[in-house]
Order: structure tokens, then C-alpha cells, then sequence
């Protein structure tokens, strides 16, 4: 919850704050890119493992169907029960986990999102260290307690994590975004959940929310590192052993998208309005991923390169930082433009960033543009795989969406092979300022500044 | 017991194999007194190149705080050669990455890049840190670019603007004091003359470190680093001040009033960095301190004041070992539901005293001293990890063989020693408070003919 201070002693040229993933490497070069090995335990729990034997380090991701979408009307379910996992476990304190993962020097740490709860655990391969860590991952991961003084405590500081949300303006942007993008769907409310419905939950809520969704069917292992692959089935075994096989998890519904246009204002005493403009765009299975995926980097993606990077902070100077992004979920997410300027130039901004939506739109990119866009991505492919934490993260990414194996290894055919035609179309099925959310959190303006609908 | 032996045996284990990655380090000077370190990488075919020149917000006098900063800002605008944006296209058409940082001791460019790039990047920084192009237009729109982030950064954030005005309060004979961004005033009087001259006295190869980690040939690097940066003159760079620890003889409480949900307290005091307590022990002692008290999950903090007695809703420790100049140990902590922030405040100086006076066990100085040889290994896995460790010692005139000198001195280190620089540094009369007092967030209530829901929210359709 704490800003870390460390970040307190950095300023940079641009925050970069999307991570979308992209691969791709030298077309030459048809060699396989990483090796993924797949398997299922007993129990139904899908296991993926990369043999990484440079460094003697492991790196285990147990990702559960478990976020916040599925929360139904307890907001904020999936995030407690996500976040009491390593608070108490079965006779062991919070106090004693803590110890526990220290003495090895272990880091333990669990995030939840919409889709997906995980727990991750990083130790070195030294039998004598990690054998203690899993000992203890395994029994905070499979046997928690959510145990009264601990649930009390992490509800209270979960609270406060949302008393934080609610003082910071890109925050409230967000959530003010996706509420009127998702309108009652599992996806509108902010995974923490909110005052009202968090105060109400009880440790008994988490325990059936923990027995039904934290179950083999339901759980994807991810393993990187440097460990043998019957080392690698015995950790995944290790862990599952004592989770029941239970159900998948039911799909959700497809989303609907109603605005036309929707125009939201939050109030924020601050000295700098906070705009998201957007809509309903795609899932992580969608067949024009790469067309939106490159089309996107010309539009808002690239870093210091796009076109709303250069109209919006190069050219007017009206803002820090612009970029705009597809969020692929399970389901469709947004596509969103997300930027902070100052209060009186609010209406130039979005009309700008209209007019460069629509120019693309119509237009589509130019052929220089889109070589230099596949350059960038292609050339950067070796990058994105440049650490086990960075392999982890794609390695994650293939196995809870059920992306192919061989993902990474025809990425960059994938990018290659999208046209201009590729991306007008798909832009033009997809992204239209026509049918937009606006959401804007500052001071108050003018009736007569209020962002207009476009005609 | 079972804890300590576990941890006891595992750093024996550790000291037994441990990892040599030290002898990847290959240092370098060149004619004009650049100096160059790489270090080698082979998991990836890739290449980070960093440069990093040694000037930052403490080397700023009031009146043109955040000029490093606009700067850096100033140097993605362009060349002669290659003019307006064309560094940045460049670098994206071949598969890169790059970014820059100013912070108090340094200003810092890297691009990240497959490993037969480099070439590339020398090339082009190599022109940028001698005919940087400082047009009017440019400048007069970047500033904004700056002005925006300062308001994003620290003005619409009450965690970090408190944190400006108890940084300043701490640092009062020290130019830490300064806010990295600058001051609004400052930042809306900066000159092109002013960033001109800072250029031209401090993007010298004299004041100038490359850190190149990655699948590289060291010798072809200091070859290709030698032909773009050899060239460049040196110049005499203007003598750079020396300060020293204030004596400990006040205490500071300083109260923030802004608009926030939540309230928050800094505590600072006052001490030595490696720099500036050369050849002694005490950073290292309390660099161990920071992570008994407050540095991971078992600490005393988490586990007294988080966990048990539930008086903070979170703690963070923080000191830096490796600053140029004297620093601070800080403490920031977000108060729970129902304790006040002086509440807070008592019951932390309440550890620090325990600390003080009851000894520190075997137990939790063998877990460190575990988790800093584990961590060297963790650290291994990042290439920017690796360059930003190689660059922070460097900026304070250490090489990389002090993460050996660190390991051992951490080794020494008694629980007399971490005990002394607690009694030492950790009192009141060198400390400073700064708290947040939360105001409404809603303004004009008055005006508002409905009340108002949670922050005004108001639906247009």
C-alpha cells in the first residue's frame, strides 16, 4: 500500500505504465524461442514449466479463475481471500509464515485482478533453502485458516488501500471508466471492492469463495527456473496434492456495451483534470489481436513514438504522459486512452485525441509507420524474454489465457503478416469515437467547457 | 528453535557456493577520463547501455531546482545530425527501448537493445552529449511537458507532496533538500541559457560513467566506446561542495494540510551515507538496522506494529547507504483506523528504544546476513538491476567489488555495533517529523445544491 520510498528519489523522462505483451523475434530465425513443457496433475491443475538453468533461482506462479469478477454482489471477495493467503494457515501464524519465508530468504507475494488471483513464490534451488519455502508455500497455498485477528487486520488495511484509491485521481479515472464501460457486469466494479461491501464480508465468505474456486480444475501452476522437469512435477504435486479436483469454473457472460456516449465528470480538487476515453474493445482470443496490437502501438502504444505522443505532449505540450491501450481479458476488455492535462485545455485535449482517433480510423497507418512499428516489435522481441521474471510473466500469460504452445515461436510471423487493410479494418470494427466512455476527474469546469458530444 | 537452525544452516550453505559473477566486471578509463564499466550477461542476446553523468538535483542551487531534470527533458529534442525526434525513432526501428532518470546524485540514459546494437547507442549518445540543439520552440513546450509531470508526480498526490515538505525540513543544511522535480517557482523561471550552461558544465566525458551489461565482448565494447567518446575534450569541472551531518540538537515536527483521505507519517533522521562516513562501519551497521526495524516481512515493525498490535495500517524503512552526500533514515507509515499519527510516532520510537536496549538476537542477524548473499543472487537476474547497482556506486566512487566488501562487512557486523548507531542517530534531538493532516476533498460544499455523493461524482448521459 505504501509508496515505496525508494520511488521517491526517481524522475523520469515518462512513467512507462502499460506492459502490453508482445513478442516477436529476428523472421530469420526459425528456431524455437523457448521450450514450454504442459502437463496435468491428478487433480486437474494445468502445470507449465521452463527449464532456466543460468541462474540458481525458481520462480512458481499458482494462478487461480479466481478474480474479481467473480465477486457477484461482494465486491472485493476475490481481493481479501487472495490477500489472506499467507496470513494464516493451518498452525502456522502469520507471524510464523513470515519468519518461515525470511529465515530461506524467500519472497512470498499474492495479487489479484479481474480475472485471475495468483500467489507467487521466489527462492533459490539450494535443496536446504527451498525445500523449507515450498514447505511453507505449500501449506499457506492449500491449507490457509483466514483466521480472526489476521482477517481483521488485512479487512482494515484493505480499507485504507481503498481510502488511497479514492484520493488518487487516476485511480478514481479508472474505476469511474470502468463502471460505465461494464454497467453491471462483473467487470465494472475495482477488483479491491468498495467501502460498503468490504466492511460487510466475514472470514466465512472467504473460506466458500476459497473452497470453490481455489480448487485443481481451477488452478494454473507455472514454474520457471532452474530445477529438473521431475522436480518441476514434483513441486506441482507437492502443492496441489491436498486442493480437491473441484469444478472449472463456469464461463462468464459475454459483455454488452450500451453508450453511444457517455460523458462523466468526477470532482477533484486537484490541479490537473484526469481523462479516460474508451470503450468496449476485445478478448485475450480474439482473432484481430495483432492487427489492434500493432495498429495500437502507431496509435498510443509505443513508447515516446506514437501519434498521441507526439500531437498531444511533443507538439501542444499538453500533457506528461498520453498512450492508449487494449486490455484483453478473458472476456472483451477496454480500449482506452488514458492521459492527465492541465484543467483549462480539457476539451482541447479530447478533441485532439478524437481527431487523431479518427484520422487513423479512416486513413489508417501509413506503410512507413507500420514498418517502423514492426521493427519495434519484432526487433524487440529478445527484450521481453531478457529475465526469469520477464519469462515467467509470458510463460503466465500463454497458459491462463490457453494461448498455443508455440505462441512465442510464431509471434513474429503474426506481426508480420499484419497489413494496413488488417488494421483499418479491425480499428474500424472495434474502436469508435462515436460510441465512446469520457471520463474526466478534476475541478469542475464551465458549462460552457464541458467536453461536448461529437455530432 | 527450529527457525534459527534452519537459517543457520542455509547461510552456511550459501557462503559455500557462493555465486562468482564478480569476475564479469571489467572496468576501463578512457584518455579524457570516461570511464567505463562493463559487465557481461549471456542468458539473452541482448545489450543495455547506460550513460550516466554525474550531476543531479543536489548539485542545484535555489533558484534552479529541477534544471537537471528539465534537461534531461531538453535531450530527447535533437541534434544538428539528427534533429527533433530522430534518436527516438531510431532507437524504436530497431527493436529498443529506452528511457531516462534524474535523481539527486545523477542524470541517467539507457537504451536496452539486441546485443549487436550497441554500436547504435554509443553513436547516438555520443553526439547528444556534445551538440545538443536547445531550441526555443522546443524548450518553451518541454517545460510544460515538465510542469504537467511535477503537478502529476507530487501536486495531485498527498503522499508525495507531504513528502516534499518534510524532505525539505530534514535536509535543512543540505541541498537533498531540493525536490527533484524543482520547485513550481524555479521550474517557471528556468532560462535556455540556464540549461545551455548547465550542459556545457557538466556533459563532460570527465563527469561521465558507461555501464554496458549484457552479452557483450568487453574489449570490442571499450573499442567502440573509445571511438564515438574518445574524441570528446575533457573539461575542468567547477569544485563541488562538501557537507557534513548537522549536529543533533533540534527536533522538527512539520504538519501538511491538503486534501486526502487518509493521513501519513515521515520520520527522518539525520545520517551518515557511505560517502560520507568513509572506511566506517556504521552505514553498513545501519543499513542491517533499516532491515531488522522495518525491511521485510518478519521485521520488528511489521511484526509488533502491523501484525500484533495493528497501530499501522503499513511501515516502510528506508535508508540510503550509497548517496554522495549525508542522507537520511526514514521511516514512512500510514497510521490504522482509530490511532492517530502522533500515537503512531510514540509507539515506533517505543521499538527504537527496545532496539537500544534489548540486544539483538543471533537469530535475526544470521537471517540477514542469509538474505544479502540471496540477494546478490536475485539481483543477477535483472540486467537493469545490475546496471543501476554498478551506477549508484560509481556515482559515490565505489566499484562493484564493494558488494563484496558489503557481504563482509556485514559479515563483522556485532549486535554492540547495530545497538551504537541506533543509540547513536536514532533519537530525538536529530529527528524530523512531517504528518499529513487530511482536509476535505470536496471544495464549494456551499454551492452544491444536492448533497454531494463520494467525491461529487456527477453522471451526463
Amino acid at each position: 500500500m505504501l509508496t515505496n520510498l525508494r520511488q521517491l528519489c526517481y524522475i523520469s523522462l515518462l512513467t512507462i505504465t502499460v506492459n502490453m505483451s508482445a513478442f516477436a523475434e529476428n523472421p530469420a530465425d526459425n528456431s524455437k524461442v523457448l521450450t514450454i513443457q504442459h502437463w496435468q496433475t491428478n487433480n486437474n491443475a494445468n502445470v507449465y514449466f521452463v527449464n532456466l538453468p543460468e541462474l540458481p533461482i525458481i520462480d512458481i506462479d499458482v494462478i487461480f479463475n479466481a478474480g474479481s469478477a467473480y465477486d457477484d454482489k461482494k465486491y472485493g471477495l476475490a481481493n481479501l481471500t487472495n490477500t489472506m493467503i499467507g496470513q494464516s494457515a493451518r498452525q502456522l501464524s502469520a507471524d510464523q509464515i513470515a519468519e518461515n519465508f525470511d529465515n530461506v530468504a524467500a519472497d512470498f507475494d499474492v495479487s489479484a485482478h479481474r480475472d485471475s488471483a495468483t500467489i507467487h513464490l521466489r527462492s533459490l534451488t539450494k535443496p536446504e533453502l527451498l525445500q523449507p519455502a515450498l514447505k511453507t508455500f505449500t501449506t499457506v497455498v492449500a491449507e490457509p485458516s483466514f483466521d480472526s485477528k489476521s482477517f481483521k487486520r488485512v479487512k482494515n488495511q484493505t480499507l485504507q488501500a481503498i481510502l488511497q484509491e479514492e484520493q488518487t485521481p487516476s485511480a478514481i479515472a479508472d474505476n469511474l471508466f470502468f463502471n460505465a464501460v461494464y454497467n453491471g457486469y462483473p467487470y465494472a466494479h475495482p477488483t479491491i471492492g468498495d467501502t460498503n461491501t468490504v466492511k460487510k464480508l466475514t472470514p466465512e465468505d472467504l473460506l466458500a469463495f476459497y473452497k470453490k474456486y481455489y480448487v485443481g480444475s481451477n488452478t494454473t501452476i507455472v514454474i520457471v527456473g532452474d530445477v529438473t522437469h521431475i522436480q518441476a512435477e514434483q513441486i506441482a504435486n507437492q502443492i496441489t496434492k491436498k486442493m480437491p479436483k473441484g469444478k472449472p469454473i463456469a464461463k462468464l457472460t459475454t459483455p454488452s456495451y450500451q453508450p453511444k456516449q457517455k460523458i462523466i465528470h468526477g470532482d477533484y480538487p486537484a490541479s490537473q483534470t484526469y481523462i479516460r476515453m474508451g470503450q468496449l474493445g476485445i478478448s485475450r482470443n480474439n482473432k484481430d489481436y495483432f492487427p489492434l496490437y500493432v495498429g495500437n502501438y502507431i496509435l498510443g502504444g509505443g513508447v515516446l513514438v506514437s501519434r498521441l505522443f507526439k500531437e498531444v505532449r511533443e507538439t501542444k505540450g499538453l500533457t506528461y504522459n498520453v498512450y492508449s491501450y487494449f486490455l484483453p481479458m478473458k472476456q472483451k476488455g477496454p480500449f482506452l486512452v488514458s492521459l492527465q492535462t492541465r484543467t483549462n485545455v480539457t476539451n482541447q485535449a479530447i478533441s485532439l485525441i478524437k481527431q487523431q482517433v479518427q484520422d487513423f480510423n479512416n486513413k489508417g497507418p501509413s506503410a512507413t509507420e507500420l514498418t517502423a512499428a514492426k521493427q519495434n516489435i519484432i526487433g524487440g522481441f529478445p527484450l521481453l524474454l531478457d529475465s526469469n521474471e520477464a519469462i515467467l510473466s509470458q510463460v503466465a500469460n500463454i497458459a491462463f489465457y490457453g494461448l498455443p504452445l508455440t505462441y512465442l515461436d510464431t509471434y513474429r510471423d503474426n506481426i508480420n503478416n499484419v497489413s494496413i487493410d488488417d488494421i483499418k479494418n479491425a480499428f474500424n470494427q472495434y474502436v469508435n469515437v462515436n460510441d465512446m466512455v469520457v471520463v474526466t476527474v478534476g475541478r469542475e469546469l464551465a458549462s460552457n467547457e464541458k467536453p461536448k458530444k461529437s455530432s | 528453535m527450529i527457525f534459527s537452525l534452519v537459517t543457520f544452516f542455509a547461510l552456511l550453505l550459501l557462503n559455500n557456493t557462493s555465486f562468482a559473477d564478480d569476475s564479469k566486471v571489467y572496468n576501463y578509463k578512457l584518455n579524457n577520463d570516461l570511464q567505463l564499466i562493463v559487465k557481461v550477461d549471456q542468458r539473452a542476446p541482448v545489450v543495455l547501455s547506460e550513460i550516466w553523468y554525474h550531476v543531479g538535483s543536489s548539485y542545484e542551487p535555489l533558484g534552479k531546482t529541477g534544471i537537471s531534470h528539465v534537461l534531461e527533458h531538453m535531450m530527447f529534442k535533437g541534434t544538428p545530425q539528427y534533429p527533433n525526434d530522430t534518436f527516438i525513432k531510431v532507437i524504436a526501428e530497431n527493436g529498443g527501448q529506452q528511457n531516462a532518470m534524474t535523481t539527486q546524485d545523477y542524470t541517467m540514459y539507457y537504451q536496452e537493445l539486441a546485443n549487436d546494437k550497441l554500436p547504435l547507442s554509443f553513436k547516438l549518445e555520443a553526439d547528444r552529449m556534445q551538440n545538443l540543439s536547445f531550441s526555443e520552440k522546443d524548450f518553451a513546450s518541454e517545460l510544460k511537458v515538465v510542469q504537467e509531470e511535477r503537478k502529476m508526480r507530487i501536486d495531485n498526490d498527498p503522499l508525495m507532496a507531504t513528502y516534499e515538505q518534510f524532505n525539505a525540513a530534514a535536509y535543512f543544511d543540505n541541498p537533498y533538500q531540493n525536490p527533484i522535480a524543482g520547485w513550481a517557482n524555479d521550474l517557471a523561471q528556468i532560462t535556455l541559457d540556464d540549461l545551455k550552461q548547465w550542459y556545457a558544465t557538466w556533459y563532460v566525458p570527465n563527469n561521465t560513467t558507461i555501464i554496458v551489461v549484457g552479452n557483450v565482448d568487453p574489449e570490442e565494447v571499450h573499442k567502440l566506446a573509445d571511438r564515438y567518446f574518445g574524441v570528446i575534450k575533457p573539461k575542468s569541472l567547477p569544485s563541488v561542495k562538501q557537507f557534513s551531518l548537522p549536529k543533533p540538537i533540534r527536533e522538527k515536527n512539520i504538519q501538511v494540510k491538503l486534501p486526502a483521505k487518509l493521513p501519513i507519517l515521515y520520520m527522518g533522521f539525520n545520517a551518515p551515507s557511505v560517502a560520507s562516513a568513509p572506511n566506517s562501519y556504521e552505514p553498513y551497521a545501519l543499513d542491517v538496522l533499516s532491515t531488522i526495524l522495518g525491511g521485510t516481512n518478519s521485521s520488528r515493525l511489521q511484526k509488533d506494529l502491523v501484525r500484533n498490535k495493528q497501530t499501522a495500517g503499513d511501515i516502510a524503512v528506508y535508508y540510503t547507504l550509497y548517496a554522495r552526500l549525508p542522507t537520511l533514515f526514514q521511516i514512512a507509515a500510514i497510521p490504522a483506523q482509530g490511532t492517530s499519527a502522533e500515537q503512531l510516532k510514540t509507539a515506533i520510537l517505543k521499538e527504537i528504544d527496545n532496539l537500544k536496549t534489548k540486544p539483538i538476537s543471533k537469530e535475526e542477524l544470521t537471517k540477514i546476513k542469509t538474505q544479502v548473499i540471496a540477494n546478490r543472487i536475485y539481483l543477477l537476474d535483472s540486467i537493469e538491476s545490475q546496471g543501476s547497482l554498478i551506477g549508484n556506486l560509481a556515482v559515490v566512487n565505489l566499484s562493484y567489488s564493494e558488494m563484496d566488501n558489503y557481504q563482509q562487512q556485514v559479515e563483522k557486523l556485532t549486535s554492540e555495533q547495530i545497538e551504537a548507531v541506533a543509540k547513536k542517530y536514532l533519537t530525538k534531538d536529530n529527528l524530523t517529523t512531517g504528518i499529513l493532516l487530511p482536509q476535505s476533498l470536496v471544495e464549494n460544499q456551499s454551492q452544491k445544491n444536492t448533497p454531494a455523493p463520494a467525491l461529487g461524482i456527477s453522471h451526463v448521459n
